[in-house]
């Protein structure tokens, strides 16, 4: 077996060179998504009608839907209804000139989407009524409920989940080479395709992800740590 | 592409993609299969502190954790042949559906050791020394009092691990077998409509998960529903068994 670890240190170094491009992918469909899924987990929790029914069925269905499918139907889709829309709509803009990487962020954030709604709105549910009655029965208004009382239990509740999803959406990253964007695996690959090193090529771009992921587990066990550190003088 | 999108091109192109259902199918039961088995030996280094073996194991889940299955699925198709070409066994000429059910094996393996380890470890330590304390073996110990009750708390994320394996094997068409997704690359190769075949294999995967989920969640309902037939009732022990027993403790003596 030969193993060409000269070359693998050149795809490393290769694939290094795209690993904005994978963290890119990892944090904005997160940021997005958070900020939707909150949303999304707000108006399922307060059963807004209509909205709180559509989106029940947006969740099931991306939930139930694998990433790659997501990814390649929405560069379908954008490669052929969007040079249409922007000419009826007279726009000047067309599929050539937009960034592949954007309707890779768009599919990751509606799979990002779906996933953290469901923590948000777990975490929502593990707040006991009680609380929300106490709440209320002080005066405070719905918002004010939210305000201070809900959402400040939500958010270490789920760091921990948002944080997983923040390594499966690295990880999901991996995926868009299928769209034509380059991110690390892709990098290396590219590399690779001069001497068929292919090997060499793959083990370097998975120390790159294993680097990434462990160190965003690291900090959220430092984290968990850091919440947990005074447990005992609460009650529980 | 004259027309986006087709219906009559759905309904020809449905019963052809479903022929392909068996193929993904296959991958999740064999990779179910193999991550058990996997996974409970890793599980059980880990819980044990073996000594070596754990560090391995330890580094292998973090790994396998760590990096996307597509990265996986690659190493082990290009890495397993020249592995196995030193020790002079040559598989060039395998099915790739072999390294598929390998990777997804070796991949559910780490979900599923994490999974056993914190259930094993969430039962009581009480509960294992009680268990020692009255004489059973370790292997006694792990059959009669921790697997039973760990099975209850890993039961649940077992299946959503599992769907997420179902929902990962769409990934497999990048090395060529024909699953779903493969068959409809192919199928789009040759009718020339793509999203037709994406429209169809989004709805066989939402119908499998969705149905997986209902399964799992029943069977995990009726797991803990209480037992209510064959309630065993006790028999006072004989009393001629008794004293037969009694005489021959005395006999002993």
């Amino acid at each position: 077996m030969d193993f060409d670890f000269a070359f693998m240190l050149e795809a490393f170094l290769a694939a290094l060179h795209y690993l904005p491009t994978t963290l890119l992918l990892g944090f904005l469909p997160l940021v997005f998504g958070s900020a939707l899924g909150l949303a999304i987990a707000l108006i399922r929790h307060y059963e807004i009608p209509i909205l709180a029914v559509f989106f029940k069925w947006f969740v099931t269905i991306f939930k139930a839907v694998p990433v790659v499918l997501i990814l390649l139907v929405s560069y379908l889709v954008f490669s052929d209804v969007l040079d249409k829309i922007a000419n009826s709509l007279a726009l000047s803009i067309s599929f050539r000139d937009i960034d592949r990487r954007s309707i890779a962020i768009f599919a990751l954030t509606l799979y990002a989407t779906s996933g953290l709604s469901e923590i948000f709105r777990g975490a929502f549910a593990s707040i006991p009524k009680g609380q929300i009655d106490a709440a209320y029965s002080v005066g405070l208004t719905t918002l004010q409920v939210l305000r201070r009382v809900m959402i400040p239990q939500v958010i270490p509740l789920a760091l921990p989940l948002v944080n997983n999803m923040l390594i499966s959406l690295i990880k999901a990253s991996s995926l868009v080479s299928m769209v034509s964007v380059v991110d690390i695996l892709n990098g290396a690959v590219i590399e690779a395709n001069v001497n068929y090193r292919y090997l060499e090529a793959y083990v370097a771009v998975s120390i790159i992800y294993w680097g990434v992921c462990a160190s965003i587990e690291a900090v959220t066990a430092g984290y968990e740590k850091y919440a947990n550190r005074n447990r005992r003088r609460q009650f529980a | 592409m004259n027309e986006f999108f087709k219906w009559e091109y759905v309904i020809t192109l449905f019963p052809k993609v479903l022929s392909a259902l068996p193929t993904t199918l296959f991958i999740v039961l064999f990779a179910t299969l193999i991550g058990s088995f996997l996974g409970l030996i890793i599980a059980y280094c880990r819980i044990e502190r073996i000594p070596i073996v754990n560090q391995i194991s330890a580094v292998y889940v973090s790994f396998i954790r760590g990096t996307p299955i597509l990265v996986q699925m690659f190493i082990v198709f290009y890495g397993v042949p020249s592995l196995l070409g030193v020790i002079g066994i040559d598989i060039s000429n395998w099915n790739k559906l072999y390294f598929i059910y390998i990777t997804y094996g070796i991949n559910t393996s780490a979900y599923f050791s994490e999974i056993f380890r914190s259930a094993i470890s969430s039962v009581p330590a009480s509960q294992y020394e009680a268990a020692a304390s009255i004489g059973l073996t370790k292997w006694q110990t792990y059959r009669r009092t921790l697997i039973p009750q760990a099975g209850k708390i890993a039961f649940p994320n077992l299946g959503v691990s599992i769907v997420n394996l179902l929902q990962n094997t769409s990934l497999a068409f990048s090395l060529g077998v024909l699953d779903i997704m493969g068959k409809v690359q192919t199928l789009g190769a040759l009718y020339y409509r793509v999203l037709e075949g994406y429209f169809i294999a989004a709805i066989i995967f939402i119908v499998l998960s969705i149905s997986l989920e209902k399964l799992f969640n029943m069977l995990e309902k009726r797991m803990h529903a209480p037992k209510r037939s064959r309630q065993v009732t006790m028999q006072p022990l004989a009393l001629e068994r008794a004293e037969a027993a009694m005489t021959v403790q005395k006999s002993i003596k």
